[in-house]
């Protein structure tokens, strides 16, 4: 070792105190955390609030401009669309579908990678090769691709969505638990409590699944905005959700024939979804950080 | 004669979370045309960081004080790109580790005269044959063939090889090599010394040889720098240094080294070297030094001149013949 | 070499074939009636019975999945309802536009995004870097079909400097291509500063400053060429989302290309249509990823060609 070396574990430790051991990312998390839970209280509570009638229609309040006000004299803070509905109730409503999908496309597919990586890590051998080659297949498949071609066959629905959405992602999860699967399988204490004569549930429950726990964190929120961007586009495309149930992506494609009239109605929509987006994603970083810095910079 | 390089006062500090740590404190030398010049020193010492002063090479954020002059030329306080200009033409540098001291992605005859074609607009062509010459200089054999392969396709040896090709490509009047031989074994270490010599008989150029290997430096160098803690402690032809050394840090060295003489001799220093960041009070050498007294740990002893030669040392006296 | 290229391929033929199928089971099995999906609820039942025996849906699934592999194997889609003729001859038909735009968008966000992560690298931390922290991770988090809109709506409605949709001149593919490309835009420009600190601190980068050599030849080429190897392989895998993404880009902008086709296709319910479209771009896609896995050993030459026990 030279003098430069010897300086260098020095310089390191200039490091910005983002990156300080321990704490990592704390301020990252709780902020992205707070945005979220705001989110999710407009999810549950906003529709309460704000009524939404997704059939009403009220032709002299068509087309308000944010902030301006209805011929009764509500304030409509995010405007009205083509058919006189209040934008704000209308995204309320949307948080609620969106959000909804994006949970449980996102438990769906977590619980479909769980299952398969526990079998193709556990029990190996050909169960193994058939479900690895599987993911190699389906990743060569581009995912929005798949997902629009499901859609388009079971057409447009919230449960469809869910599904459509949850099979798209399941690999990611699934490689995950594999490799943790394997790598538990092969550490001498699992040998040990074989031995012992554990069935082969309670290790996994004992051994595999808590080593999955901080990874799957990690991926879940990285992969929850993903989820909800894919709802929007398959919306856009008309095979998302229904115009009864609207969601983000719905209200946005609704707006776009009336983009330089109406700016607001895809555009407010559309913020709101980013802001949310990029909540997730600061998340997922900041776990990422802390849980996995080998994980840094995919 | 005027020096080629000249190093006075030399300072070089880091920021760190803990405060700036002190590297290099205050080094002084001079490399004269033709000489070698060793630079002693374990790591920590400083001796690398006081070249890479030289050529530039600090990571962003280092402070550079004193003055460092190339044949007149002031480089401290200048510009990153006076230096640049006199890199490859004036001064030359080889590095520790030649494998990651060639870039992986580009054939090695391209990377030894790279600076030719783009520095001296020289032709693709010519600049293969210039390669294939350097590289015979440099003993690599085949090298026809070898000029078109990529540095993971050679030995450590031949890497260093081809690094020093690429040094001399521009025929440098000073060539840094830093720890030229440490990450080679044995038997090709004693080839890599003897072709920088012969190169430098054959070329004229001088020759700053960094090094924690006194060993090494006793066939090598004609003068001697050795540092400790970022700070010259005895410094003289090489001669004079190995037969009436003046500083313990020194004596210490010698009588780690193998001598095929007196096998019995060989004593490791103890202790560590310090921690930049905390150094020691008063000398730096002082936990470690077997002559401390109570005056070592309070007062730095100076640089001065004691039998002929400059030696930092309170009890200069007593060390030593 | 020659034993790893006969491997390569005939696992792309594998993944394929897997493609293919998935298509099979998602447009025949499940369904339940794919006439009925194609008749749509109010057909009568003796033109869906006409349609059945006419798709040999009477016949056992294996039959008719023999029957099907045979066609796609014989490029055999067959027409589209909706416009007559060869339903991959549709397709195919607008592919170039869609290679155009596809092309457009990786040159814009390869381009555009090794130049933001360079500049984000040159000084980490640095409010320039930050500042293309936060650009590129709100490019990851917003819509592409939105951002179009958006774009539209700024370029083509307000300043109207870009025309809005169609294929008319060179300028049309502006719009569109910048939208496709930037997710793809936010991933180089992520691997690419991350890949230049990464290697910042090789020996090697001080060896050409040590020539004499500019900050500029450090970086381009010999950082740069080092720090772009992983940035090569997500190229491979990320067109798999440029293609998709396609379909939706391609129907915000009226782009006249096969992803549109496919769109409004599936409006129609136009499934042979559809069944080629993506047929096709699975393909395009395996085949490209089969080339970046070729192309591997060029850029980085410690990788020989032999490399696939990762």
């Amino acid at each position: 070792m030279t003098a430069t070396s010897a300086m260098a574990d020095t310089i390191e430790t200039t490091a910005p105190p983002a990156r300080r051991r321990g704490r990592t990312g704390t301020v990252r998390i709780v902020g992205s955390l707070a945005v979220v839970a705001f989110y999710a209280l407009c999810a549950a509570f906003g529709p309460i609030l704000f009524r939404f009638d997704p059939v009403a229609v009220d032709t002299r309040n068509r087309l308000l401009a944010p902030l301006s006000h209805t011929s009764e004299g509500h304030l409509v803070l995010f405007g009205t669309d083509q058919i006189g509905q209040d934008l704000l109730a209308k995204m309320m409503q949307g948080a609620r579908v969106s959000m909804t999908i994006g949970i449980s496309a996102l438990l769906l597919s977590g619980l479909i990678g769980l299952v398969f990586g526990i079998l193709a890590g556990w029990f190996g051998g050909w169960l193994d090769s058939v479900l690895m080659r599987l993911a190699d297949i389906q990743l060569a498949f581009p995912g929005i691709l798949l997902a629009i071609l499901i859609a388009a066959v079971l057409g447009p629905s919230v449960g469809n969505v869910i599904v459509v959405l949850s099979i798209s992602g399941w690999v990611t999860f699934a490689r995950v638990t594999r490799g943790q699967a394997l790598a538990t399988k092969n550490r001498e204490y699992v040998d040990a409590t074989r031995v012992l004569g554990a069935r082969t549930w309670h290790v996994v429950r004992t051994c595999v699944l808590p080593s999955c726990r901080a990874p799957f964190l990690v991926i879940a929120a990285l992969h929850i905005g993903d989820v909800i961007l894919a709802e929007a586009s398959l919306s856009f495309l008309g095979l998302g959700t229904p115009a009864t149930t609207p969601s983000w992506g719905t209200t946005i494609a609704g707006g776009r024939d009336l983009l330089s009239t109406a700016w607001w109605i895809s555009a407010i929509p559309g913020i709101a979804l980013a802001v949310l987006v990029v909540a997730f994603g600061v998340l997922g970083d900041a776990l990422r950080d802390r849980y996995d810095p080998k994980l840094a910079g995919r | 004669m005027e020096p080629l390089l000249r190093v006075r006062e030399l300072r070089v500090r880091f920021a760190t979370r803990h405060g700036t740590v002190s590297a290099v404190d205050g080094v002084s030398f001079d490399v004269y045309p033709g000489e070698t010049v060793a630079i002693v020193g374990e790591s920590g010492s400083g001796k690398s960081v006081t070249m890479q002063a030289v050529m530039g090479l600090l990571p962003r954020g280092a402070q550079v004080s004193g003055s460092i002059t190339y044949r007149g030329t002031e480089l401290v306080g200048r510009p990153v790109s006076v230096t640049r200009a006199l890199c490859g033409d004036e001064l030359a540098m080889i590095f520790q580790d030649p494998l990651s001291s060639l870039n992986p992605v580009f054939r090695v005859g391209r990377q030894i005269t790279e600076a030719l074609v783009r520095r001296r607009g020289m032709r693709r062509a010519a600049a293969r044959e210039r390669a294939v010459e350097l590289m015979t200089r440099v003993g690599i054999p085949a090298p026809e063939l070898r000029v078109d392969e990529y540095p993971h396709q050679f030995s450590g040896g031949m890497r260093q090889r081809a690094m020093i090709a690429m040094a001399l490509a521009m025929s440098p009047r000073l060539l840094i090599a830093d720890e030229p031989t440490t990450a080679l074994d044995v038997t090709v270490q004693a080839q890599i010394m003897r072709l920088l010599a012969s190169l430098r008989e054959s070329d004229g150029m001088a020759l700053a040889l960094i090094t924690h290997d006194l060993g090494v430096v006793a066939d090598a160098a004609d003068r001697v720098v050795l540092m400790y803690a970022g700070r010259v402690v005895e410094t003289g032809p090489t001669r004079e240094v190995y037969e009436h050394c003046r500083h313990p840090y020194t004596e210490g060295l010698l009588a780690s080294v193998p001598d095929d003489a007196d096998v019995d001799r060989l004593v490791p220093i103890s202790g560590q070297p310090p921690n930049p960041a905390s150094l020691p009070g008063g000398c730096a050498f002082h936990p470690r030094c077997r002559y401390a007294i109570e005056r070592c740990r309070t007062e730095r002893p100076p640089l001065s001149v004691v039998d002929g030669h400059p030696s930092a040392c309170h009890r200069s006296q007593e060390v030593g013949g | 070499m020659l034993g790893y290229l006969i491997r390569r391929l005939a696992y792309s033929i594998f993944v394929l074939w897997g493609a293919v199928t998935i298509v099979f089971v998602v447009l025949r099995v499940v369904p339940g009636d794919p006439a009925l999906v194609i008749l749509g609820p109010d057909a009568s039942p003796a033109d869906v019975a006409r349609l059945r025996h006419g798709m040999g849906l009477d016949q056992p699934l294996l039959v008719q999945y023999g029957h099907y592999l045979l066609d796609v194997a014989r490029l055999h889609f067959g027409d589209s309802v909706r416009l007559g003729g060869d339903a991959m001859g549709q397709i195919l038909l607008r592919l170039p536009a869609t290679a155009e735009l596809a092309l457009a968008a990786v040159v814009f966000a390869v381009t555009v995004g090794i130049g933001l992560g360079v500049a984000a690298a040159s000084r980490p931390n640095s409010v320039l870097d930050r500042v293309i922290s936060v650009f590129t991770l709100v490019i990851q988090s917003t819509p592409t079909f939105w951002a179009g809109l958006v774009l539209l709506l700024i370029f083509a409605r307000q300043l109207r400097v870009l025309p809005s949709e169609g294929a008319h001149s060179w300028q049309n593919v502006i719009l569109p291509a910048i939208t496709l490309g930037l997710g793809f835009l936010a991933m180089v420009t992520r691997l690419t500063r991350s890949g230049l600190l990464e290697i910042s601190h090789e020996s090697y980068l001080n060896t050409v400053r040590a020539k004499g050599l500019s900050e500029r030849v450090v970086v381009f080429p010999h950082a740069i060429r080092n720090a772009l190897i992983p940035v090569v392989t997500v190229i491979g895998l990320y067109l798999g989302s440029v293609l998709g993404g396609t379909v939706v880009i391609e129907t915000v902008f009226a782009w006249p290309g096969a992803g549109r086709l496919i769109a409004d296709s599936i409006g129609y319910r136009d499934y042979n249509v559809v069944q080629a479209g993506v047929i096709l771009i699975a393909a395009v896609f395996v085949v490209v990823n089969l080339l970046v896995d070729l192309l591997y050993g060029l850029i980085d030459p410690r990788v020989s060609v032999g490399r696939q026990e990762r």
